[in-house]
C-alpha cells in the first residue's frame, strides 16, 4: 500500500479515527495501531508478518534476558545472541544470492566444478530498517539508555508502528517507546505541521521525483551510450533530485502521519546539497541512517579515539558497511567505498580543523564541489551494475550530441529541487503557520485542493518510492 | 550503570542529528475539534475534484456485491461533477500540465 494512493487514504483515514476514539483506553489504541501496522505490511505479502513478528518476540525475549541478567558477561552474550540473530535473518533474505553466487565465481575461477545451488529469496520489505531499529534496542537495552520493554504490545508497536515501517525514518526506542508511556495528545500545531509535511511530502514524490524519473533520469541511465555528456550531466543532476524529493518525502509522510496520530519522529533530512562538506552532508542525508551507522557501528568500532589510521579504517569500514546495507551488490560497496574515501580525505586535509570548516574552500565552491562529489555517487548507485556506471562515465567525453533531454519541465523541476536546498530552514514551518491560523475547515478544505491539483499533475498510477527495494 | 558518554565532541551528534521536530512541545492539547473537520474537508475537496480518481480506484476493486455498488455510485458521482464542473476543471488544469510536459 503506497502513501500517494487513494487505499492508503481510506486506510488512514480509518485508522485515525479508531487511534482518536481509542484515546484514554491505553492498551486497546496500541493493539488498533498495531493491527493496523500488521494490515498495511500484509499488503506488500502477508507472509512476511510472522517474520516481523518472530524478530519482535526475538528481541523482546532478549531484551528481557539482558535485563535479568546478573553477570556483565551474561549480558554480553545474550546481547551478542541478540545482534546476531537480526543480522542472520537479515543476511539470509538480503545477501544470501550476492554471497553465494560470488563464493561460486570465486570456485569457478580457482577451477573448481562444484557450486553450491542458489534458490530465489524473496526480499521483504522493509527488512533492513527493522532489523537495525531492533539492533538498536536490543544495544540501547544493553547499555542501559533504555530499560527493556515490559509489554509486548509496546515493543510490537515500535516495531511495526506503520508510517515508518517499510523506508524509515530509522526510529530509535529511546525516541518512540517513551511516547507510548503518555497519552498521546494532539494539538492545533500538530494537525498543522502534520497536514503540511503530508502535503509537502506528496509534491516532493508525486511531481518532482515521478517527472525527473520518467522523463530524464530513467531514460539516460538505461542507455547512456545513446547520450552525449550535456545529457548524461543534467541525468545525474536528475537523478540527485530525484532520490531526494523521493526519500524525503516518504519521511515527510510518515513525519506527518505519525503526527495526527499523536507522536513524533526525528528529523531524517535537513537540505543535504548545501553541505559544505561532506561530513556536513552526511549529517544532512538520511540523518536516522547515519546517526545509526555512528552509534552502533563507528564508536563501537573506535571512532576517532585510537589515533588517526585506526579513524580513516573505521570511516571506510562504516561506509562500506552503509554501502552494503542499501543492497548485496557491488555498485552499492563501490558507492560506500567513495564515501569512505571522501570523508577520510577530507579528515586528513582537515587536519586539526574543526569539521564545520570546510577544506573545500569559500563555501559556495565547496557546496559546488561536495554537491558534483555527490552526483559522481550517485551513478554507481543509480546504474544497472557496475560496467554500466562505467559506461555513463565514459560518455561524459562525448561533447558533440546536443541535449535531447533538457525540456522546460524537467529543467523547471531540476532547478526547484535545487533550490529549495537554499530557502530558509524553517520554510515548512511557514507554511504551517498559514494552516494553524485558519479556522479548521479551512485548513481542510485548502490541504485538500493541494492534493487535488498534485493529482491533476501527477502521473497516472503511483510509482514506487525507490528506498523500498532496500 | 549508564554507559560512560564518548569524550570527543563527533561523539555527541546523535541527538544533535536526529533533533526534534515536533515545535508543539507545550503547546496546549485542543480536543479533536480541529481534526475532524478538516480531515472531512479535504476529503470532500478530493471527491469534488478527483471524480476520475475515484472512479478509477473503483474499478480496479475485486467483484463483490458492494464493490460492484461502489463502481456504480463512483461513476454516476463522476457524471455529476462532470455537469457541475469540478471534475471538468480537473480535466482543463490536467492538460494545461501536459501542454507543458510536452513542449
Amino acid at each position: 500500500m503506497l502513501f500517494p494512493t487513494l487505499n492508503f487514504l481510506i486506510f488512514f483515514l480509518i485508522v485515525l479515527a479508531a487511534a482518536w476514539a481509542l484515546v484514554g483506553r491505553d492498551s486497546w489504541r496500541k493493539f488498533a495501531l498495531t493491527a493496523a501496522s500488521y494490515v498495511f505490511y500484509a499488503f506488500w505479502d502477508w507472509r512476511f508478518t510472522f517474520l516481523l513478528l518472530a524478530n519482535t518476540l526475538g528481541i523482546y525475549l532478549v531484551g528481557l534476558w539482558i535485563g535479568r541478567a546478573k553477570t556483565e558477561r551474561t549480558r554480553k552474550i545474550a546481547v551478542g545472541v541478540g545482534v546476531a540473530l537480526m543480522l542472520v535473518v537479515l543476511g539470509f533474505f538480503k545477501y544470501f544470492e550476492f554471497f553465494v553466487s560470488s563464493f561460486n565465481d570465486l570456485l569457478r575461477s580457482a577451477g573448481l566444478e562444484r557450486e553450491i545451488p542458489i534458490f530465489v529469496v524473496i526480499l521483504p520489505v522493509g527488512i533492513s530498517f527493522f532489523t537495525f531499529q531492533g539492533i538498536s534496542y536490543v544495544v540501547d537495552v544493553y547499555h542501559r539508555i533504555i530499560p527493556p520493554a515490559r509489554s509486548f504490545l509496546d515493543l510490537a508497536l515500535f516495531k511495526s508502528f506503520f508510517p515508518q515501517l517499510v523506508a524509515g525514518p530509522i526510529v530509535r526506542a529511546a525516541d518512540f517507546m517513551p511516547q507510548l508511556e503518555r497519552k498521546p495528545d494532539i494539538t492545533r500545531l500538530h494537525i498543522s505541521l502534520g497536514l503540511t509535511l503530508i502535503v509537502w511530502g506528496l509534491f516532493k514524490k508525486s511531481i518532482v521525483a515521478n517527472y525527473l524519473a520518467i522523463d530524464l533520469v530513467d531514460k539516460v541511465f538505461f542507455d547512456p551510450a545513446r547520450y552525449g555528456a550535456l545529457d548524461l550531466l543534467i541525468g545525474v543532476y536528475g537523478y540527485a533530485v530525484q532520490i531526494y524529493c523521493d526519500f524525503s518525502a516518504y519521511s515527510d509522510i510518515a513525519i506527518g502521519a505519525a503526527m495526527l496520530l499523536g507522536y513524533t519522529f526525528p528529523r531524517n533530512f535537513d537540505q543535504p546539497y548545501r553541505a559544505a562538506t561532506l561530513s556536513e552532508f552526511w549529517r544532512r542525508w538520511h540523518i536516522s541512517l547515519s546517526s545509526w551507522l555512528r552509534d552502533y557501528l563507528y564508536i563501537p568500532l573506535g571512532g576517532n579515539r585510537f589515533g588517526p589510521v585506526r579513524t580513516y579504517a573505521n570511516l571506510m569500514v562504516t561506509m562500506l558497511l552503509g554501502g552494503l546495507w542499501h543492497g548485496a551488490a557491488l555498485k552499492f560497496v563501490i558507492w560506500g567505498f567513495l564515501h569512505g574515501l571522501g570523508l577520510t580525505v577530507e579528515r586528513l586535509l582537515s587536519g586539526a580543523r574543526r569539521a564545520s570548516s570546510s577544506v573545500w574552500g569559500p563555501k559556495p565552491v565547496a557546496i559546488v564541489l561536495v554537491f558534483h562529489f555527490v552526483c559522481f555517487c550517485w551513478i554507481f548507485f543509480r546504474a544497472k551494475d557496475f560496467a554500466a556506471a562505467a559506461d555513463y562515465i565514459a560518455g561524459f567525453a562525448n561533447w558533440s550530441t546536443a541535449a535531447e533531454l533538457a525540456t522546460p519541465l524537467t529543467l523547471v523541476l531540476l532547478a526547484l529541487g535545487l533550490v529549495m536546498h537554499f530557502t530558509p530552514r524553517d520554510l515548512i514551518n511557514r507554511f504551517e503557520t498559514l494552516f494553524w491560523r485558519m479556522p479548521a475547515m479551512g485548513a481542510g478544505i485548502l490541504c485538500g485542493g493541494f492534493v487535488a491539483l498534485i493529482e491533476a499533475f501527477g502521473l497516472d498510477g503511483a510509482a514506487p518510492f525507490i528506498y523500498f527495494q532496500f | 550503570m549508564a554507559r560512560a558518554p564518548e569524550q570527543e565532541p563527533e561523539h555527541h551528534l546523535s541527538r544533535q542529528m536526529t533533533p526534534a521536530l515536533d515545535p508543539t512541545t507545550g503547546a496546549k492539547a485542543e480536543p479533536l475539534r480541529r481534526l475532524w473537520p478538516a480531515a472531512i474537508a479535504g476529503t470532500v475537496m478530493l471527491a469534488l475534484f478527483n471524480a476520475q480518481g475515484l472512479e478509477k480506484w473503483a474499478q480496479r476493486l475485486p467483484d463483490s456485491a458492494v464493490s460492484n455498488w461502489i463502481i456504480v455510485g463512483s461513476f454516476e458521482w463522476k457524471g455529476l461533477m462532470e455537469k457541475l464542473g469540478p471534475a471538468r476543471l480537473f480535466e482543463d488544469v490536467r492538460r494545461a500540465f501536459r501542454d507543458f510536459r510536452g513542449a
